[in-house]
C-alpha cells in the first residue's frame, strides 16, 4: 500500500479547507463533511480516483461498482439545482472518473497505463521500433492473411483466431505483472497491442462490406 | 453531519428542516412530428394532455400576419387550406443549413430566405423570417402552456429529448429554442435512453437491452447495459436525418413519376409539395394496416389518382430500412456484441408501426421486439421520469456516450480525432499541435464533428484563431486543445500555448447556430409576448378553440347532418348556443367547460362521419378531400 | 462486498428493536437515506422500512436489518450505527471510524 501512496503522491498532510465553510479537508474528500458540499476533485491517478489497488488483475465486478458508486454520487445528474460552483464540480469529478474508468476497463489500456505509473512506458503507438522478431513474423503473416482473405468469412475466422491469441496473452501479462516482471509485460502488451490493431482492421473490413450491400 | 443525532420516522414523514416546495420540472418530447409533455411523480411519470385528452401535440406551426402562431392540430388544419403559411417537421432544420434541405420534385416545402450557406437556415411564412429555433420554441410554448394548464402552475423547467445522433449544433439549436420559450433545461436527454429508461424502470429490465427509434424524421440506435439502477449506454449510432418522412418523401415521389409518365408533369408550388407529402403520409399511415389504396393528388388544378400495395410501399422504402439495420450491426459491433447477446430490443418512435421495420429488426435481433409501452409516448416518459430524479433526486444514474467523433482539422484537409464517438460524458481530452511555419503567431483551429477522415466530409462546428503565439521556429510552439463534452453532448473547446500559458476557451457556437444578438433580440420579442397578461391570453385562446370548433361543427352538420338522428341534433344545437353564450362572457373555465360539454356531445357524430369517409375514401374518393371533410371543413 | 457496508453498534440495536417492537407493524427493517438541505448541505434520514428498495444495499448486524438507499451508501460505508444518550437529547449517530483529523467523506469510500 505504501507504493500507491508514492505513486499518486499523497502526502500525509494533504490538507485544503472546504471551498464554502472553510472546514479542514482531505484533499482527496470529494465532499466536506461539515457542511455536504462537493469539493473540488483532487489530483489522483485512475486507480486511486476509483479507490482501487494499481493491479492488473482487476475484477471487472470491483471496477464497475466502484465507478457506478463514484458516479451515484458525484454525477452532473445530481447537481442540477445546485449552485454554477457546484456544477462545475460535479462534471470535473464525472469527466475525471469516465477517463479513469475508460483506461481501466480495456485490459491493454489498463497495462499501458500501469507500465507507465511504474516509470515504464510503452512507446507510442507507432513510434518507436519493434525488436520483438516473433511479433513481426507473426504480425506480418496475420496482415497477410488478412490481405489475402476472399469472403467474411475468413475475416471473421481471423477475428476469431487473434481474439483467441489476444485471450492466451492476457493471461501470461496478468503472470508477468503478479511477478512484477515488467520488461515481459511490456513486451507482451506491445503484442496485445499489435492484435487489438488488427482486429479493428478486420472488424472495419466486415463492416464496410455489409454498408456496401445497398450503396 | 457525523453528529447530527437522529431518530426514526414513519416513512416519508421525515420532517424537512426547511420546508421548500420542490420545485417541478417536466420531461418534453419534441418530435419532428409529434411533441408530448409529461410529469413524472413518485416515479410514476404521466403524459400531459389537453382538455380533449389528447397526448400528442402535432410539431406543425401555422403563422399568421396578424395573430399569434397557432400550434398543433389547428395548424395541421391549416396545413389542408392554406399549406404556405404552416411550418411541419422543422425539426429536421435544427442545427441546419439550406443546403441540408431536402427537395422534392425540385421544389422544397419550406420557402427559405436566400441567405449565405454557413449560416443557420431562415424560412419564410406568413410575411415573417423565421428560424428553426424560433418555431421549435413556438411548439414548446404550446407544450408548456399544456403542462401549465394541466398542472394548474407555472412551469418553468424542463428535461428536453434530443435524437441521440443530434450533433453540438442540433443540441444547441434545441436549447436556444428551450431559452426563447422561457424554460431552462436541466438537462438534454437522448431519445432512446429515456425510453430506456422508462423501460427499465417500468419493467424492472436487466440485461443488454437495444432501443431502435425510428421517428419522423431521425433514426437512433442505442445499445445499453440496465443494470440496479444505472442505464449505462455501450454504444449508439444512426442518422439524424432519416425517418417517417423518408418513406413519405419516396411515396410522394412515386406519385409524380406516375403523373409526369401520363404527361401530367408540371412544377410544384410549395403548398402543393406540402400537400403531395401530406398524400403520401396518409397513404404511408393506411398501408400499416390495409394492403393496399388509392390516393389523389391535385396538382395545378390537374388531377391524379395513384395506386399503392403494401408490396409495393415496401419495396421502396426498404433500402432506408436496410440502412437502419446496417447501422444497427455497426452499433453492436462497436459495443462489442452479437445480436444474440441483446436481451431486449425496444422499439421507439411511430415509425416503428411500419410492419416491414418490425420485422427487419425481429430478424437481426432473433427475437420479437417490445412495443408495450406506447411508442409515440415511451420518450416523454423517460423525459419526466428524468425530470423528477434531476429535480426530487432519484437513484437511478444515466451514463451516456458521444454519437459522434470530435476533432479538428489538421495538414491537407485531414481530420485528427481528440475524443472519439462512444466515449462516455461528460469527457474531456486534450491533444498538442504545433505550428508549421516559422514565426507562426496565430493558429486557426476548426473543430469538426463526424467520423470521415478529411474535413469536406464532416460537419463543420465552429472555427477560431488563437492569437498571439509567441514568434518560434516552426514545431516548437506547442498548443494543447481540450475538448470538453458535458452532460447535455454539448462541447466547449479552448486552447493555450503551453510555452507561455497563453490561453483562450471557446464556447462552441455552430457555424449554424444563432449568434448572441440574434438571441438577444428573439429573447426581448419573447419577452414581450409574454409580459401579455397571462389571464386575458389563455381566455383569448380558449374563445379562439371556441370558434374553430363552432365553425367546423357548423360545415360538418351542414353535410353530414343526415348522420344525426333528431335527438341527438338538438343536444348538439342546444350545447352549441351554451358555448356561444359562455364566449360572450369573460370566464376563461366556463369556455372550456361548455367546449367539454359540447365535445362529449359530438363524438358520436365524429365517429359515425369517420366511418362513413373511410368508405367513401377506399372506393377511391380523393384523400386529400377526405382529409378535409373529417377535419370538418366546408369541401365547396 | 465481502464485508458489510456499516455497523450496527450493540446500544443502537437495541434501540431500533424495542422501536421496531413498539412500532408493532410488519417491517423489513429501518432505512437510512440521504437528503440534500437548501442551505446546511447534507443530512441523514432515519425511517422505518416496509419493504426493501430496489436499489437498496441490505445490512444485517445485531439481529437488526439496516437498508441504505443507494445514494447514502458513499458516505455510510465503513460507518458504525450508535445510540447516544444523555440528559438533554437522545438519538442515533453515525460514527465514522475512518475519519481522521476530519478529513471527509471521500476517504471513507472504502470497499
Amino acid at each position: 500500500m505504501s507504493l500507491d501512496r508514492v505513486i499518486s503522491g499523497e502526502t500525509a498532510a494533504g490538507q485544503r479547507p472546504c471551498w464554502s465553510c472553510q472546514a479542514p479537508l482531505s484533499v482527496r474528500a470529494a465532499f466536506c463533511h461539515a457542511c455536504g458540499r462537493i469539493q473540488p476533485p483532487a489530483a489522483l491517478d485512475h486507480f486511486r480516483r476509483l479507490n482501487l489497488a494499481p493491479r492488473f488483475d482487476l475484477p471487472t465486478a470491483d471496477l464497475e461498482q466502484q465507478y457506478f458508486g463514484l458516479q451515484r454520487s458525484l454525477h452532473p445528474d445530481r447537481f442540477a439545482g445546485k449552485s454554477s460552483r457546484e456544477k462545475a464540480l460535479s462534471l470535473q469529478h464525472a469527466t475525471a472518473l469516465n477517463e479513469a474508468y475508460d483506461v481501466l476497463r480495456q485490459p491493454l489500456r489498463r497495462g499501458e497505463y500501469l507500465l507507465e505509473l511504474r516509470g515504464r512506458p510503452l512507446n507510442g503507438a507507432d513510434g518507436g521500433t519493434i525488436d520483438d522478431e516473433e511479433l513481426l513474423t507473426q504480425a506480418m503473416a496475420m496482415r497477410e492473411r488478412l490481405a489475402d482473405a476472399a469472403g467474411e468469412a475468413e475475416v471473421l475466422a481471423l477475428i476469431a483466431s487473434a481474439e483467441a491469441d489476444a485471450a492466451a496473452i492476457l493471461a501470461e501479462i496478468e503472470g508477468a505483472f503478479a511477478q512484477e516482471d515488467l520488461a515481459s509485460a511490456a513486451r507482451l502488451l506491445t503484442r496485445l497491442r499489435y492484435l487489438a490493431k488488427l482486429t479493428a482492421e478486420a472488424r472495419a473490413r466486415v463492416a464496410g462490406a455489409g454498408s456496401g450491400v445497398q450503396a | 453531519m457525523s453528529l447530527q443525532i437522529l431518530e426514526i420516522f414513519e416513512p416519508g414523514e421525515t420532517p424537512l428542516p426547511h420546508a421548500e416546495a420542490p420545485g417541478i420540472a417536466v420531461g418534453i418530447d419534441l418530435g419532428t412530428t409529434n411533441s408530448l409533455v409529461a410529469l413524472s411523480r413518485d416515479a410514476k411519470p404521466e403524459v400531459l394532455r389537453d382538455a380533449a385528452g389528447r397526448g400528442m401535440l402535432p410539431s406543425v406551426v401555422a403563422y399568421d400576419a396578424a395573430r399569434p402562431p397557432q400550434v398543433g392540430e389547428e395548424a395541421r388544419r391549416v396545413l389542408l387550406d392554406e399549406p404556405e403559411r404552416v411550418v411541419s417537421s422543422v425539426k429536421r432544420l435544427m442545427g441546419r443549413g439550406a443546403r441540408d434541405i431536402k427537395a422534392l420534385a425540385g421544389r422544397l416545402p419550406y420557402e427559405i430566405e436566400p441567405d449565405a450557406a454557413e449560416r443557420m437556415i431562415r424560412l419564410k411564412v406568413a410575411g415573417k423570417s423565421l428560424t428553426p429555433v424560433e418555431v421549435s420554441a413556438d411548439i414548446l410554448r404550446a407544450l408548456k402552456a399544456r403542462a401549465e394548464t394541466s398542472l394548474a402552475r407555472e412551469v418553468t423547467r424542463a428535461v428536453i429529448t434530443v435524437p441521440a445522433y443530434f450533433d453540438d449544433a442540433a443540441r444547441t439549436a434545441t436549447r436556444d429554442a428551450a431559452r426563447l420559450a422561457g424554460l431552462e433545461v436541466l438537462r438534454l436527454v437522448n431519445e432512446p435512453t429515456a425510453a430506456a429508461l422508462a423501460y427499465g424502470l417500468d419493467r424492472g429490465a436487466e440485461g443488454l437491452y437495444a432501443v431502435y427509434d425510428l421517428g419522423g424524421g431521425t433514426f437512433d440506435i442505442s445499445v445499453l447495459r440496465l443494470e440496479k439502477g444505472v442505464f449505462q449506454v455501450l454504444a449508439t449510432g444512426g442518422d439524424a436525418a432519416l425517418g417517417g418522412d423518408d418513406f413519405d418523401h419516396l411515396i410522394a415521389q412515386q406519385f409524380l413519376r406516375q403523373r409526369e409518365e401520363d404527361g401530367g408533369g408540371g412544377d410544384l408550388s410549395v403548398g402543393e409539395a406540402k400537400q403531395a407529402l401530406l398524400t403520401a403520409r396518409i397513404a404511408k399511415e393506411c398501408l400499416t394496416e390495409h394492403t393496399d389504396g388509392e390516393w389523389m393528388l391535385e396538382v395545378g388544378g390537374r388531377q391524379s389518382r395513384h395506386r399503392l400495395d403494401i408490396a409495393g410501399f415496401e419495396a421502396l422504402i426498404a433500402p432506408l430500412v436496410a440502412r437502419t439495420i446496417t447501422t444497427a450491426k455497426a452499433v453492436l459491433a462497436d459495443a462489442g456484441l452479437a445480436p444474440g447477446e441483446v436481451k431486449g430490443v425496444v422499439l421507439v418512435g411511430g415509425s416503428t408501426r411500419v410492419p416491414l421495420v418490425r420485422r427487419e429488426v425481429a430478424a437481426l435481433f432473433g427475437r420479437a421486439p417490445l412495443a408495450d409501452i406506447d411508442p409515440d409516448e415511451v420518450v416523454a416518459l423517460g423525459a419526466a421520469l428524468q425530470a423528477e430524479a434531476l429535480t426530487g433526486g432519484g437513484d437511478t444514474l444515466l451514463l451516456d456516450v458521444t454519437p459522434l467523433s470530435l476533432g479538428i482539422e489538421t495538414m491537407g484537409g485531414l481530420v485528427e480525432k481528440v475524443i472519439a464517438r462512444n466515449t462516455a460524458i461528460p469527457a474531456a481530452r486534450a491533444q498538442e499541435f504545433t505550428t508549421y511555419q516559422d514565426g507562426q503567431t496565430a493558429m486557426m483551429i476548426h473543430v469538426v464533428q463526424g467520423e470521415r477522415e478529411l474535413v469536406a466530409q464532416n460537419r463543420s462546428l465552429a472555427r477560431f484563431e488563437l492569437q498571439g503565439i509567441p514568434p518560434m521556429v516552426a514545431g516548437a510552439a506547442r498548443i494543447r486543445v481540450t475538448f470538453a463534452v458535458d452532460a447535455d453532448g454539448l462541447l466547449t473547446v479552448s486552447a493555450e500555448e503551453r510555452t507561455t500559458g497563453l490561453s483562450q476557451a471557446v464556447v462552441v457556437k455552430p457555424s449554424y447556430g444563432l449568434d448572441e444578438e440574434e438571441m438577444i433580440a428573439m429573447l426581448r420579442t419573447a419577452m414581450e409576448n409574454a409580459g401579455e397578461d397571462m389571464v386575458l391570453r389563455l381566455l383569448t385562446e380558449a374563445r379562439v378553440e371556441a370558434e374553430r370548433v363552432l365553425l367546423a361543427l357548423d360545415a360538418a352538420l351542414k353535410a353530414d347532418a343526415g348522420l344525426l338522428a333528431a335527438p341527438e341534433l338538438a343536444t348538439i344545437e342546444r350545447r352549441m348556443a351554451l358555448l356561444r353564450q359562455a364566449m360572450a362572457a369573460e370566464d376563461r373555465h366556463a369556455i372550456t367547460a361548455a367546449l367539454e360539454a359540447l365535445d362529449q356531445a359530438t363524438q358520436d357524430f365524429a365517429a359515425r362521419r369517420m366511418d362513413h369517409g373511410i368508405r367513401q375514401a377506399l372506393k377511391g374518393v380523393a384523400l386529400d378531400r377526405l382529409a378535409s371533410r373529417l377535419e370538418a371543413e366546408d369541401p365547396s | 462486498m465481502a464485508q458489510a457496508a456499516m455497523h450496527v453498534t450493540e446500544a443502537a440495536a437495541e434501540r431500533v428493536k424495542a422501536l421496531l417492537a413498539k412500532r408493532g407493524k410488519p417491517c423489513a427493517g429501518i432505512r437510512v437515506g440521504i437528503r440534500t438541505v437548501g442551505c446546511s448541505g447534507l443530512s441523514y434520514t432515519l425511517e422505518y422500512a416496509e419493504e426493501k428498495g430496489r436499489f437498496d444495499e441490505v445490512v444485517e448486524d445485531k439481529g437488526v436489518t439496516v437498508l441504505i438507499d443507494p445514494k447514502a451508501v458513499m458516505f455510510l460505508l465503513g460507518t458504525t450505527m450508535d445510540w447516544t444518550e444523555d440528559k438533554t437529547k437522545q438519538g442515533f449517530i453515525f460514527v465514522n471510524p475512518n475519519e481522521k483529523g476530519r478529513c471527509g467523506c471521500g476517504e471513507s469510500f472504502h470497499v
